[in-house]
């Protein structure tokens, strides 16, 4: 069975970064993945964008992943989280938790560049596409 | 919409085992829309943006984007706290 991507912001920064453009990059893959976003994600990304065209270019190219709805049991998860790793002495970001509470519901791992990642249990955590 | 289909048992069979779909119905569901995500994927994503890297760097603004967010890599290590200054006084 293939396995479920949800990309983290990160992996989509460094991209950007680079000068590549990272939706081809998906599209480029073995397309193995179902690749998936969620919202705090979007967000991250979009806020970066300087130039209108490239804007309303990469919202419709969201608009075409899979989507995990930031629904209350996700806000939930990552609560429990936060306060798992905040009783180990780790406090993580937000939106993060978010994003990591979004990829456990779906079954999906995270495709990231955010090594804070893999302090969640549980969680699948991988840095590129191959 | 109900439908009247010819679909090989033990394919789908395979398909339910594979996708862990609770009856036929979803599992037929699920092989569907498996396929629409990925040609839908597909066909947005092979578009040319008509933009260079020089072009697509200078159109993004990565400290925008991150935020208060920490590093991207190891090479960049994490925002941390300046030293507490004295103001006044």
């Amino acid at each position: 069975m293939e396995d479920n991507v949800l990309v983290d912001s990160s992996w989509f920064i460094q991209r950007y970064r680079e000068g590549k453009d990272p939706f081809r990059l998906l599209e480029a893959s073995d397309f193995d993945h179902e690749f998936y976003s969620c919202g705090v994600v979007m967000t991250e990304v979009c806020r970066g964008v300087r130039n209108r065209r490239l804007y309303e270019a990469i919202r419709k190219d969201f608009a075409v992943m899979c989507w995990v709805p930031t629904t209350a049991m996700v806000c939930e998860l990552a609560t429990d989280l936060a306060w798992e790793l905040a009783g180990k002495g780790f406090t993580m970001q937000v939106t993060d938790l978010v994003i990591a509470a979004s990829a456990l519901t779906t079954d999906a791992m995270v495709l990231t560049l955010d090594s804070d990642f893999s302090r969640i249990p549980g969680l699948r955590v991988i840095d590129t596409l191959t | 919409m109900k439908m009247t289909m010819h679909i090989d048992e033990a394919l789908l069979e395979e398909v339910m085992a594979a996708t862990g779909a609770a009856s036929k119905t979803a599992a037929v569901h699920e092989a569907l829309r498996k396929v629409a995500v990925k040609y839908r994927q597909r066909e947005r994503w092979k578009r040319d943006l008509g933009m260079s890297a020089e072009e697509l760097v200078a159109a993004f603004d990565p400290d925008v984007a991150l935020g208060l967010r920490g590093h991207l890599t190891e090479d960049e290590p994490a925002l941390v706290a300046e030293e507490a200054k004295t103001y006044g006084g």
